[in-house]
């Protein structure tokens, strides 16, 4: 049996550092990008379980990511990450089919709370 | 008509004794017509001739005048150059016609000063020189010239005081720009920060000498992060959480969070409780923030000490506005209709009056060096995000009263932030 696979798109190396190492002690395999065209093309070739995603990102912004990661497998969990909160924003995410919004910065302890919540125990 | 007889007309010293009654009365009759101050001088300044208008404007009669010098009728501060004035004047004979900007003086019988404006035409009757002055009081010319002098000014400082406040305000809007843009720019590698020291305090042991250094960081991580929540808050209001609260109990907190304060600076906090007060429905992190940035001006208006009053009162507000919205069916609602004032009032140095009206503007300060002037403005804020208002009373040298009127129940749905992620 695999592990539950989780996907982080942000274009912070340090932020990805720090999901990687919370995400994989608590045992899940994690894999991290600031490209978005990268992190689309590993999700056609194996669908991830998770997806975390920052909305303000470049070329292709978190929400053109969410459409098509939902496209490509609309099983998928997403979690949409923003630094700039807004309660349009907030709803177009839910809208979209995102299971979650959190604002950054992100108390570890959440970011273990949501991943509990949404993926079976490694 | 004979020779002779057209040869008397002709001759002035030759004419009819009636025709020269007739001319005197004609002459007369004119002077008395005109609607100016007739003054006819000899060369050498003597009055030979006024009308009934110069009596009027200078309150003289005629009998007083005649045969004085003209310059009886000027200031006597201006006399002496005057009668030089005169002496070149007659020298140089040329008719100086009116309004030719020249801000002449005359003087009253009763010694008052008058604004005139004189025309000078000089005669000439059987080689002798005399002038006759045309004299207009210009006192309400003046008086509406100076009306409308100052209404200009008026209009000009209230166009200036507009554009300062445009500038203001432009500035405010910056200001909670770049500190909203500073403040999430910074919370992000902040964030990072307290995770990755967050996550090593679960690795390190906490006997291990390095634990405690790990949770300092995470500690000042945080501290940093609450700095800038606090500049976010600070340039952009944010939306009130409401809860219900008993007004009473927020104003303890409140005064409770200053009483070291209040007593270092021997200023008396006085509450005067009141029973059966209704709970209103605020966000009491905001209107804490208003009452306690109120007693920190109040400290400052009060240096030698002093009491500081704090009361409660409610008052129900059936108004128009909440027939609108209950028309409107908006989000906005009061329970019952009432309102809670909350009272505070110091004992200080008051506010200058002109400055009363300025106070809740943004960068509005007194206090040089000392604040950015945001503190009232931030308080009128924060009341009209509760659907309330702010308004300061001041007696300088005896004190100010600010009254903060809450609507017992004002919930709005939290504003939509329009954001381009």
């Amino acid at each position: 049996m695999s592990y539950p696979r989780i996907l982080v798109i942000d274009d912070e190396e340090n932020f990805l550092g720090l999901l990687s190492k919370v995400l994989g002690k608590e045992g899940y395999e994690v894999r991290t990008t600031t490209d978005g065209n990268q992190a689309l093309r590993w999700h056609e070739e194996e669908p991830f379980d998770l997806v975390f995603v920052d909305i303000r990102m470049r070329p292709i912004d978190g929400f053109s990511i969410l459409d098509r990661v939902k496209n490509l497998e609309p099983g998928t969990k997403v979690v949409m990450l923003s630094t700039y909160p807004g309660d349009q924003t907030r709803a177009m995410a839910f809208l979209k089919g995102a299971v979650e919004y959190l604002v950054k910065p992100i108390d570890i302890d959440v970011l273990k709370e949501t991943v509990r919540e949404h993926l079976l125990p490694p | 008509m004979s020779h002779s007889e057209q040869d008397r007309l002709d001759e002035g010293s030759a004419q009819p004794v009636e025709a020269l009654v007739l001319k005197d009365e004609l002459f007369m009759s004119v002077m008395e017509a005109l609607p100016y101050a007739v003054v006819i001088i000899n060369r050498e300044g003597h009055i030979l001739f006024i009308n009934e208008q110069t009596e009027k404007i200078f309150g003289y009669n005629r009998n007083e005048l005649l045969g004085r010098f003209v310059e009886t009728l000027v200031p006597e501060h201006l006399r002496e150059r005057h009668s030089g004035h005169r002496a070149n004047y007659i020298s140089h004979l040329t008719t100086r016609p009116m309004g030719i900007g020249l801000e002449l003086t005359g003087r009253r019988k009763d010694g008052t000063e008058i604004p005139v404006e004189i025309s000078l035409s000089p005669v000439s009757v059987r080689e002798q020189i005399f002038v006759t002055a045309l004299i207009q009081n210009i006192t309400d010319r003046k008086r509406m010239e100076e009306a409308l002098r100052e209404s200009e000014r008026r209009f000009r400082d209230l166009a200036q005081d507009q554009e300062r406040q445009l500038i203001l305000s432009e500035r405010l809007i910056s200001f909670g720009e770049m500190t909203a843009s500073l403040a999430h720019e910074f919370n992000n590698p902040l964030g990072i920060v307290i995770g990755f020291a967050q996550d090593l305090l679960t690795e390190v042991d906490p006997t291990d000498p390095r634990y405690q250094s790990v949770k300092i960081i995470e500690e000042e991580a945080r501290r940093c992060k609450k700095i800038m929540q606090d500049l976010l808050d600070f340039g952009r209001q944010a939306t009130p959480q409401f809860t219900q609260m008993d007004p009473m109990e927020m104003i303890r907190k409140s005064i409770d969070l200053l009483t070291p304060r209040f007593h270092k600076a021997n200023i008396r906090p006085v509450i005067q409780d009141r029973n059966g007060l209704p709970k209103i429905w605020v966000d009491p992190q905001q209107v804490g923030q208003v009452l306690v940035n109120l007693f920190f001006n109040a400290i400052e208006a009060m240096p030698d000490g002093g009491t500081l009053t704090v009361s409660l009162t409610a008052k129900p507000t059936s108004s128009i506005e909440d027939q609108e919205d209950s028309l409107a069916g908006g989000p906005a609602s009061r329970t019952d209709g009432d309102e809670v004032i909350i009272t505070v009032t110091d004992t200080g140095q008051g506010i200058d009056p002109d400055h009363l009206s300025k106070i809740f503007h943004p960068f509005f300060t007194t206090k040089s060096k000392k604040g950015m002037g945001l503190g009232l403005s931030i308080c009128k804020s924060i009341m009209e995000a509760h659907g309330g208002r702010i308004s300061a009373e001041t007696v300088p040298g005896r004190g100010t009263t600010f009254y903060l009127h809450l609507p017992v129940d004002r919930r709005r749905s939290p504003r939509d932030e329009s954001v381009s992620s």
